[in-house]
């Protein structure tokens, strides 16, 4: 029915575990923080969209499926990114590990306190 | 051999079968948004610690953590392999398949119990009661209390997804699942999937990224 045969299961089944095996060694290297980010989220979002396409069948799937993941999709950048942007406008700079005062040190009130404390701290 | 009941209020089998796919679709969508709130705050505080994040990432088990991606997505090769295999009217080969899948699930719980003992002995709890004093500061905390909301939740979805494929197997052994259209397999299988591709993306974030 979905028109995809066994051969393309067991290619990406491999292709996947390769990717994966990709992944860990790439981790092994010491890259720059943000090279390395961008190397195991790219692999991560790459075998996603194997899944997605073959396992999931998502290019055979009904137009209106299509739309409801490409909406989460969409919300879920939205939710992440601002998420992202409401904390750190309120807690940058970046805390570095040198100027952090021990847990016991943090103002009462939680975790939030005690970063406020850590930032002012500086 | 089975074949799929109509409901009343549909006008036939396809727009039935549509609906509960477009359904599986939607709920899975409402899932995403659930870990999204998680990814969010993950990405949030790696941002404000960074080095905490890494040295704590580089405490986890990363070979139980890829041993656990290597069982996840061989399992989502078993799902996918089940409904071809019931597609071609092979019910014997797919519920061998969707006994490996519930045994990989099961090995995936497993790996993880001892993930949790592991980090248990050495005090490492979520938020306050976080007792690795080698390693406290504010930063391994709100990584660790992350690490166990987001591998917490879905594992709660392994037993989940466990328990569903579960009932599609049951009603393939009893013959209820129609040979040309596996919804109820489908949409397990599904969700299945979905708890492999969530995965996929906390296994760098939490292991990985040191």
């Amino acid at each position: 029915m979905h028109g995809i045969t066994s051969r393309t299961y067991v290619i990406t089944w491999i292709g996947l575990l390769c990717l994966t095996a990709l992944s860990f060694g790439s981790a092994q290297f010491h890259l720059p923080v943000l090279l390395g980010e961008v190397i195991a989220l790219g692999i991560a979002t790459v075998k996603a969209g194997w899944v997605l396409l073959v396992f999931m069948h998502m290019l055979q799937s009904h137009p209106g499926n299509r739309l409801a993941l490409a909406s989460a999709g969409f919300m879920l950048l939205l939710l992440a990114t601002l998420m992202f942007a409401d904390v750190r406008s309120r807690l940058s700079p970046p805390v570095s590990n040198a100027a952090q005062p021990p847990v016991s040190a943090a103002l009462p009130g939680g975790e939030a306190a005690g970063m406020r404390a850590a930032w002012r701290a500086q | 051999m089975a074949r799929a009941q109509l409901a009343e209020h549909y006008e036939d089998l396809d727009k039935q079968e549509h609906a509960a796919r477009f359904g599986m679709w939607v709920f899975l969508s409402s899932e995403l948004l659930l870990f999204a709130a998680l990814f969010g705050l993950y990405a949030s505080y790696r941002a404000v610690y960074p080095a905490d994040f890494g040295r704590a990432a580089a405490h986890n088990h990363v070979l139980l953590g890829t041993l656990n991606t290597v069982v996840l997505i061989s399992s989502s090769f078993c799902v996918a392999w089940a409904l071809h295999s019931v597609r071609a009217g092979n019910n014997r080969t797919a519920l061998c398949m969707l006994a490996v899948t519930l045994g990989c699930g099961a090995a995936f719980l497993v790996i993880k119990g001892i993930e949790y003992g592991l980090h248990i002995e050495e005090g490492i709890l979520p938020a306050g009661y976080y007792r690795m004093h080698a390693f406290d500061t504010p930063g391994a905390r709100m990584f660790f209390t992350l690490y166990y909301l987001m591998t917490g939740l879905h594992a709660l979805h392994v037993i989940a997804g466990m328990s569903l494929l579960t009932w599609a197997g049951i009603a393939l052994l009893r013959d209820r699942v129609d040979p040309t259209r596996p919804t109820l397999l489908e949409n397990a299988g599904l969700y299945w999937h979905l708890v492999d591709v969530i995965w996929i993306y906390l296994w760098p974030l939490l292991y990985l990224l040191r």
